[in-house]
C-alpha cells in the first residue's frame, strides 16, 4: 500500500508542506503571528511563556518548538524573536535556534534587536518568509510505502462504543502501521489507570516498562494527594452521561487504541522517538495539548476517535480543528448514532462493528485506505477550516 | 373488562360496532406491551455485565452470546444504547467485571436486568479512600 508523500533529506516523509514561523520565546509572539498571517501556506507556533517556569518545563517548551520545526510536514522554518538568546539557558540560541538551523531544510531567522526594531523586523520577516515559502514549494510528492508514516492516536468524548468498536479499529490500524515499519504514538496516562497491566506487558525494555508503570502510579498518587476523589475528575461528565461508569472501565476501553504490538518506549511529552514502532507517551489527555505534543514528536497525522454519545443531536462541532498545527487531525467514531450527527467535521465511520457485525480487521483496512488518501493530500474535514485553536503545552511544574 | 380497554372501545364505538371496537382496542393494547427481543454485547465470559447494542425498555427481553455462551433475561430498567445491564444478581460490595477485568464494585445490591451505572457502582482506582492497584 503506497501514498504520495514529501520525502525529506533526513528520510522522514511528510504529508503536508508548510512554512513554519516559530518564536524562540513568548516575547517574539506578535512578530511571529504578523509575519505568518501574510504568507501563503504558513503555520505559526508561539510557545506559552517561559517566565517563572521551572527548568523541566522550560525544556519541554524548547522540545515542542524544535520538534515542530523538525516535523516532516514542515518544508521550511523561520525562527523569530526579540534577541537570538531569549534569556533562560534552555531557550538559548544553542539550545533552541541552532538545532532548527542545523536541519537539512530551508531555514532563516529574524530578531528585532538586529533589525533595529519591531516594525523593521516585520518587513524583514515577511521578506525572508516569502523566500522560504517559495523554497519549500519546490518539494514534490513521490510514491512511498504506507509504513513511512508516523501517526498519533487519541480517544475522546468516550462512550461504551469507544471500547466496543472505535478504539478496536484504531488499534487495528496501529498494528498494520507498525507491522509495515511505521510509528504510532498513543497516550493519556490517567486513562490507563485500571488497565495498565495490559499495556505494561507489551513493553520489550524493562527500564521503559518501569518508567511507564511509575508514570501511571505517579498520576494516581497525584489524584490522591490532592485529596480530591478522581471520580469527580475522570471519567468526565460526557463519559458518564453516555454510559461509562468508572475510570477502570474507561481505561480498558481506551487502551485497545494502542494496538497489540510490542511497545518500544515510554516517551515524555514532545520527545521524538529514536526508531519506528509503537510508543506510549506519558501525557495529560486534553485535546488542546496532546496532538501538539504528538506533532512535536514527529507525527504527520493525528487520529481522534470519539464516542460522541454526549454530542448534540445534529451538526456536532468537534473539539479541535487544527490542534496539531503542522499535523492535520482526522476524526472518526464507532458509534452508529454519532457519524450522522457530526458529518460536517467527521471523516470516518467505524460503526459497522456494531451495526453490521463487521470485524475490526475489515473496518481497519477501510481506515487504512482513508489514511492513505489523507496522506496523499486529501484534506481532513476539520482541516478545511482556517482557524488556529488556542493550544497548551503540557507542563507539570509550578509557576513562580 | 380492563378500564382502559373499555374506555378505548367506547371511543371507537362511535365509528364501528361495540364488539368490533373492543377487539381492535384489545389488539392495540397487546401490541404495545408485546415483549421485544433486544441485543447485548458481552465482551468476556468473565463479565457480569453486558452493553446494550440498542435502546432497551424495561420489560424487553434481552439476549447475548459470547463464544458459545448464550443468555437471556428481562430488563428491569430502561437501558440506553451503550449502557450496562447486570447479567446476574450481584450482591453489594462485589466486583463488577467488564472486558474480563474488574471495573469497580457495587455500592448496593444489583439484580439481573437492572441498569449498572454510577448509582450502584463505584470505581476502586485513584480514590482517596482506597489502596492503589499498582502492579
Amino acid at each position: 500500500m503506497n501514498f504520495l508523500g514529501y520525502v525529506r533529506p533526513d528520510g522522514k516523509v511528510g504529508i503536508r508542506n508548510y512554512l513554519l514561523v516559530v518564536s524562540n520565546g513568548s516575547g517574539g509572539g506578535a512578530l511571529a503571528s504578523i509575519i505568518a498571517s501574510h504568507i501563503t501556506g504558513a503555520k505559526c507556533f508561539v510557545p506559552p511563556t517561559e517566565f517563572g517556569r521551572e527548568a523541566n518545563d522550560r525544556k519541554t517548551l524548547t522540545r515542542t518548538v524544535t520538534g515542530l520545526a523538525a516535523n516532516p510536514n514542515v518544508g521550511a522554518v523561520l525562527v523569530v524573536g526579540v534577541k537570538p538568546d531569549s534569556g533562560y539557558p534552555e531557550l538559548s540560541y544553542q539550545a533552541l535556534v541552532e538545532p532548527i538551523l542545523d536541519q537539512d531544510k530551508p531555514t532563516d531567522t529574524v530578531f528585532i534587536d538586529a533589525c533595529g526594531g519591531f516594525h523593521a523586523a516585520i518587513g524583514e520577516g515577511i521578506r525572508k518568509a516569502r523566500i522560504l515559502a517559495r523554497k519549500a514549494s519546490r518539494a514534490v510528492r513521490e510514491s512511498v510505502d504506507f509504513g513511512r508514516l508516523s501517526v498519533g492516536v487519541k480517544c475522546g468524548y468516550s462512550d461504551p462504543s469507544s471500547g466496543m468498536a472505535g478504539n478496536l479499529v484504531v488499534g487495528d490500524l496501529v498494528d498494520r502501521l507498525v507491522d509495515a515499519g511505521g510509528t504510532a504514538l498513543f497516550s493519556e496516562t490517567t486513562e490507563v489507570i485500571g488497565a495498565e497491566h495490559l499495556v505494561a506487558k507489551r513493553f520489550i525494555d524493562p527500564v521503559q516498562r518501569r518508567k511507564f508503570l511509575d508514570a501511571v502510579a505517579a498520576t494516581e498518587e497525584t489524584a490522591k494527594s490532592m485529596g480530591q476523589d478522581i471520580r469527580s475528575i475522570n471519567p468526565v461528565p460526557a463519559n458518564i452521561e453516555a454510559g461509562i461508569t468508572t475510570l477502570e472501565e474507561k481505561s480498558l476501553g481506551a487502551v485497545s487504541k494502542g494496538g497489540t504490538r510490542p511497545i518500544m518506549g515510554c516517551l515524555d511529552y514532545a520527545e521524538i522517538p529514536q526508531g519506528p514502532g509503537a510508543y506510549f507517551v506519558d501525557s495529560w489527555m486534553a485535546t488542546v495539548t496532546l496532538f501538539l505534543g504528538f506533532a512535536a514528536a514527529g507525527t504527520v497525522l493525528n487520529i481522534f476517535q470519539v464516542g460522541g454519545g454526549w454530542f448534540p443531536p445534529s451538526d456536532a462541532m468537534m473539539p479541535g480543528h487544527n490542534i496539531g498545527i503542522v499535523a492535520p487531525t482526522m476524526y472518526m467514531t464507532g458509534n452508529p448514532h454519532t457519524y450522522p450527527k457530526a458529518e460536517n467535521d467527521m471523516d470516518f465511520d467505524a460503526s459497522g462493528l456494531i451495526s453490521r457485525k463487521e470485524s475490526p480487521a475489515e473496518v481497519g483496512l477501510e481506515l487504512c485506505d482513508h489514511v492513505v488518501a489523507l496522506a496523499s493530500g486529501m484534506l481532513t474535514k476539520v482541516e478545511t477550516l482556517n482557524i488556529q485553536d488556542q493550544l497548551e503545552v503540557y507542563m507539570r511544574g509550578p509557576v513562580l | 373488562m380492563e378500564r382502559s380497554l373499555l374506555k378505548r372501545s367506547k371511543i371507537v364505538t362511535k365509528f364501528i360496532s361495540s364488539r368490533r371496537a373492543f377487539t381492535v382496542a384489545r389488539c392495540c393494547s397487546k401490541m404495545r406491551t408485546r415483549k421485544t427481543m433486544k441485543n447485548l454485547v458481552v465482551k468476556s465470559d468473565k463479565d457480569n455485565v453486558g452493553n446494550a447494542l440498542e435502546d432497551i425498555l424495561a420489560g424487553d427481553e434481552v439476549q447475548w452470546e459470547k463464544e458459545g455462551l448464550k443468555g437471556r433475561l428481562t430488563a428491569l430498567d430502561n437501558i440506553p444504547f451503550g449502557f450496562k445491564v447486570a447479567l446476574k444478581d450481584i450482591a453489594r460490595g462485589m466486583e463488577v467485571f467488564c472486558y474480563g477485568e474488574v471495573v469497580g464494585h457495587t455500592s448496593q445490591p444489583v439484580r439481573a436486568g437492572e441498569c449498572v451505572h454510577v448509582h450502584n457502582v463505584v470505581g476502586k482506582r485513584g480514590n482517596a479512600d482506597n489502596a492503589g492497584g499498582r502492579q
